[in-house]
């Protein structure tokens, strides 16, 4: 109740009237400030988690870790929270990360356009097995 | 805040949204170049490179037999990735100075003083002194780019290149006439890996 009285009594001046000039210029400069930090924070938060980033930035961790693995390994790799980010762009889990044993890649996709691709240099074969209700993507080396 | 003619607070100065436009379009392009940059582990994957070689050539800490030795197929490497990937594994002596051979010199001497008093023969001679051959692929023209690479300060989508040295034991049996003799040995055997992947875009 008082921080109303107290808003009340800002934006009336002296006499009790309508909000002064100078009243509405602060509250107009106050919000497009905040208009403005929060766009700013908008505009940052969603650059960084971008899924172009993210597709480039799992499809290398993903291809370094089966350039360093040896037959009979087991991978469990689990895509956290970004898997919510696939999930908006219409990804689901069993198409994010594909493992093409021929050719050596590893695409990762998180949208529903393209994905990246990125090459691994050992001769190794990948089983990719899909756990939907543990969110994770289970790799196993032969 | 910019006092007005008649002394009040003049709030909403152009020069305050100046500012903010200032300080947003730094901060907008801060995150577009921090973003836009490459991620590259080129650096890692040479370094993952060179560690297979190692671990596929030694085994126990001794260097596995030499002669007819497929890197490829030891080391589980995919030959289509000569284009973006090379190694190259020299082998040394001990202080590095001079090329390993399959024999070292004074075990050779030791070798031939005991199995032949009056000399040894020419053949024997070559094959004693006879360096390990380097192990390496074939994309000589990468490693070419990190000699140059090496005397510059920073060069952009040059490959990265990896150098690492490891010390190993070498045992070996050399025949002399149907006589087995042990010899064994220390060598530095010299890895440089070299990686220039960059990845891509695909649609699917």
């Amino acid at each position: 109740m008082r921080n109303k009285r107290g808003i009340a009594r800002l934006l009336k001046n002296r006499k009790g009237e309508e909000p002064s000039e100078e009243v509405s210029v602060h509250v107009i400069f106050i919000v497009l400030n905040l208009v403005f930090f929060v766009a700013l924070l908008y505009f940052v938060s969603r650059a960084s988690s971008g899924a172009t980033i993210l597709e480039e930035r799992y499809a290398k961790q993903v291809a370094l870790m089966l350039d360093a693995a040896k037959p009979g390994m087991i991978i469990h790799f689990d895509f956290g929270k970004d898997l919510e980010i696939a999930k908006k762009n219409g990804v689901t889990l069993e198409n994010i990360l594909r493992i093409d044993n021929d050719k050596k890649e590893v695409i990762v996709k998180f949208t529903s356009k393209g994905g990246f691709k990125y090459s691994y240099f050992s001769n190794i074969n990948v089983q990719k097995e899909v756990k939907p209700n543990q969110n994770r993507v289970i790799l196993t080396i032969t | 805040m910019i006092k007005s003619k008649k002394g009040g607070e003049k709030v909403l100065s152009i020069w305050w949204f100046f500012c903010l436009a200032f300080v947003g379009a730094g901060i907008i392009i801060g995150v577009l170049m921090f973003y836009s940059a490459e991620m590259n582990v080129n650096n890692l994957e040479a370094d993952t490179l060179a560690n297979r070689i190692a671990d596929c050539i030694s085994d126990n800490g001794y260097l596995k037999e030499m002669q007819n030795f497929d890197v490829y197929k030891e080391c589980k490497l995919n030959e289509r990735f000569d284009e973006t990937h090379f190694f190259r594994v020299s082998f040394y002596n001990q202080d590095s100075s001079q090329k390993a051979t399959q024999h070292t010199p004074q075990q050779a001497i030791l070798v031939l003083t005991s199995a032949f008093s009056g000399g040894a023969p020419r053949e024997v001679i070559s094959q004693i002194s006879k360096p390990i051959e380097d192990l390496m692929g074939k994309s000589t023209s990468l490693e070419n780019i990190c000699k140059a690479e090496a005397g510059l300060n920073k060069a952009l989508n040059f490959p990265r290149c990896i150098k690492r040295v490891y010390y190993l034991h070498y045992e070996s049996v050399f025949k002399i006439e149907g006589t087995d003799v042990p010899i064994s040995d220390d060598v530095a055997v010299w890895i440089t890996a070299v990686s220039n992947q960059q990845g891509e875009r695909v649609s699917i």
